[in-house]
């Protein structure tokens, strides 16, 4: 009783010397930036061509019509997704030149940026690449947390078997450059998933394969099982009545940031220090859009429409993930999602 | 006026909502899966309790137990007429559901997987062993015998996709056939280089048509260098450093790893990873392994390092640029890129080497948390972003009217 009382005594002792920081400190505004990081995606859809850079509008309208609501500031990241890997380096297209870019021109901490990141899968494999391979320790920048829209970091079985159609549920019926940087064992190995910088990565995975519309891919290529309880908003394979969790072009196993290539029916959380320690496998500082401790998702009116809350995935496809994520993002409380 | 009376109440009940939250968090578990920004900074002071170099390892860490491979998926086995069709079909922007309705969905064929040894290979002496098993297609039980017609390897892309020449193999006789490839670079041309294809190309009894199967790995002939398996340990500050001799032949920046594990428990304790500039003038990388970890987790007595590890950025311009990118964001973006680019990655030569350290008392171990600088500099980082954006009004006001 004597330790509790003493812990309540210093919490409020605390909270009157935060709250009086707080209201001196208003001059010291950040500036809060959103960086929109796109997917797989070819340049020549538009005209002109997509312009590699930061930009605030959305040139490419990969993100559709959907945009964060926000106080801070929306930029896209514009990064040549079709002919460059993900870890490309080179300079003006590649993926890690422009996580680079960004990162350091509109998040540097010392300049008063701080940011949210929303990426969408190969895009987060992207920004994943540039964090666990960055000087976070040392450098400025300041990285509040990542929303991995269908991320495609731990890769997809599509391009491991070289078919166009990895794609397809993006609009593009040809195989790209990239594509060889899709594939699960380059996915996973340019880098260590587990070094995010303590920079926590909320993922959502999709369940929804559609059997009427998206024939080719399902119950063909993604790791499949068979169990008693499986995650309903999976396929059921009709002939051997194995369950396929993916969302037409990914698996959970790489939107969830599992750390292995297998057939999973949910989305867990490896958090050191915290409750959520995935011992089936997930990537340190990996886990789904969002169980915080304060605040329960999902927080959108659509997004409540597609959350299996016993699983910890969502009935969505590779492409509305897009649109979940930014009406996450919009309908978030502000502390969360400024 | 009234903005600022406005903002300075809206702050105070800000306050008072984190200060319930905080005092929610007096035990520290809930701050560290805390999104807002008072949690980004609970987290990064857990952490950074350990240093980025030096972190626990779990049995539960199965991609750092196994630093050169990845799980490989069961696949279909795939027509090599059909896959010419499903791309010029789906060029021509028919729908999935016309184009099985015209060719057949793959989910009707057989299956096959490669179990592997690995699928990263350092050097010219790292061989990769492939084990390919076909299974019928799901809701058969019978396979038609198949025969493999041949076995080719496919360049790195950024190369044009060369034919690298046959891959040899051997076939178990049996009910269920299984095949064996073995491939290694010959050389450290750089046509090795890069992201290969093992293209398998099957002959099914009765079937007009080959089928193909494929598995993608890395390889890397030429090296930066390599360990040579000598290595001194010694404590330092209460922590376990170990030297470990490496040669160098090319001056990069890298990612060098070790594991660590405990020989009297079994299990592993440590990951040490370095982002660093490996340089031919180098005779020894030292890993270290943070005191603390030894003692929040009860570690003692003697412990094995293996995994050795080097994995370095292929790039067209000085490691410093990539080590300290900031202040080269000019140069960086001065550089002329080529249409195509190299393979990103070259690695030190595979090596199963393993050290086993003298036996340690936790006690020799500090249980200090990580004290340098840069920490304590980063927080106070994260603290200063922790405070109001530039309008602290306008983003309830906003998200009312989204909801």
């Amino acid at each position: 009783m004597r330790t509790k009382m003493t812990k309540l005594l210093l919490a409020m002792a605390g909270c009157l010397m935060l709250a009086g920081a707080l209201t001196s400190t208003l001059a010291q505004a950040q500036t809060v930036n959103i960086l929109m990081i796109h997917g797989r995606t070819d340049p020549s859809k538009t005209n002109p061509v997509e312009q590699y850079g930061v930009f605030s509008t959305d040139q490419m309208n990969d993100w559709g019509s959907s945009v964060p609501v926000t106080g801070g500031h929306v930029y896209y990241v514009q990064w040549d997704a079709w002919n460059r890997n993900f870890d490309s380096t080179a300079s003006g297209y590649g993926g890690w030149y422009w996580m680079n870019y960004a990162a350091n021109n509109y998040c540097n901490g010392k300049n008063g940026q701080a940011c949210y990141i929303i990426c969408h899968s190969i895009g987060c494999a992207a920004f994943e690449n540039y964090l666990a391979k960055s000087s976070y320790s040392t450098d400025g920048i300041v990285i509040k947390w990542v929303l991995a829209a269908e991320s495609a970091a731990g890769g997809s079985e599509l391009a491991d078997s070289a078919v166009a159609l990895i794609g397809q549920s993006l609009g593009f019926n040809t195989n790209a450059p990239i594509d060889a940087s899709i594939t699960t064992s380059y996915a996973r190995g340019a880098y260590n998933h587990n070094n995010m910088q303590g920079v926590i990565v909320r993922g959502t995975g999709g369940t929804s394969n559609d059997t009427a519309t998206e024939v080719l891919t399902t119950c063909a290529y993604f790791p499949e099982q068979f169990t008693l309880n499986p995650n309903a908003d999976c396929t059921t394979c009709p002939v051997d009545l194995e369950t396929s969790c993916d969302d037409s072009t990914v698996a959970l196993h790489s939107t969830c940031g599992h750390n292995r290539v297998a057939a999973f029916e949910n989305c867990n959380g490896y958090l050191p220090g915290t409750s959520q320690n995935d011992s089936a496998g997930t990537y340190e500082y990996h886990t789904y859009w969002i169980n915080d401790s304060g605040y329960k998702g999902p927080f959108s009116t659509a997004g409540k429409g597609y959350w299996n809350s016993s699983e910890f995935t969502w009935r969505v496809d590779h492409s509305l993930g897009k649109t979940l994520a930014t009406d996450e993002y919009s309908a978030a409380p502000a502390a969360l999602a400024p | 006026m009234a903005n600022i009376l406005r903002n300075r109440l809206r702050c105070a009940v800000v306050a008072i909502a984190l200060c319930s939250g905080l005092s929610m968090a007096a035990d520290g578990q809930d701050l560290l899966n805390d999104t807002t920004a008072e949690g980004v900074v609970a987290r990064y002071q857990d952490f950074s309790k350990y240093p980025p170099e030096s972190r626990p390892l779990h049995a539960s860490n199965w991609d750092l137990l196994n630093p050169w491979t990845v799980d490989t998926a069961k696949l279909p086995l795939t027509p090599a007429s059909w896959k010419a069709q499903l791309e010029t079909l789906m060029a021509s922007g028919m729908s999935q559901a016309d184009i099985a309705q015209k060719i057949g969905a793959p989910s009707s064929f057989p299956t096959y997987n490669f179990a592997v040894n690995k699928l990263i290979l350092a050097g010219t002496q790292d061989a990769l062993l492939a084990r390919l098993t076909v299974s019928p297609a799901p809701g058969t039980v019978s396979l038609p015998s198949f025969r493999i017609a041949k076995a080719q390897l496919i360049g790195d892309s950024n190369f044009g996709s060369q034919n690298l020449g046959a891959v040899p193999f051997s076939c178990e006789p049996g009910v269920d056939p299984v095949c064996t490839f073995t491939w290694k670079a010959l050389t450290g041309d750089k046509r090795y280089w890069g992201t290969l294809q093992l293209q398998v190309t099957v002959a099914v009894a009765g079937k007009g048509d080959d089928y193909v199967a494929l598995l993608h790995f890395y390889s890397s002939p030429m090296v930066a260098g390599k360990f040579t398996g000598n290595f001194q340990e010694r404590l330092e500050a209460g922590s376990l450093l170990i030297d470990a001799s490496v040669s160098v032949q090319k001056r990069m920046a890298c990612f060098v790893s070790a594991n660590l594990y405990s020989v009297d428990k079994g299990v592993p304790t440590h990951h040490a990873e370095r982002r660093m500039i490996v340089d031919p003038s180098m005779n020894a990388i030292t890993f270290t392994f943070f005191g603390k970890i030894f003692r929040d987790n009860g570690h003692e007595g003697a412990f094995r390092l293996q995994d050795l590890k080097a994995q370095c950025e292929n790039l067209p311009y000085p490691p410093e640029w990539f080590m300290d990118s900031s202040a080269h964001l000019d140069d960086l973006a001065k550089l002329k890129t080529p249409a195509s680019e190299e393979p990103s990655r070259v690695y030190f030569e595979y090596n199963s080497f393993t050290f086993t350290t003298k036996s340690h008392l936790g006690s020799e171990f500090s249980a200090d948390e990580w004290q340098a600088p840069e920490r304590a500099q980063k927080l106070e980082l994260l603290k200063k972003a922790a405070q109001k954006p530039e309008d602290p009004s306008m983003p309830e006001q906003l998200k009312r009217l989204a909801k």
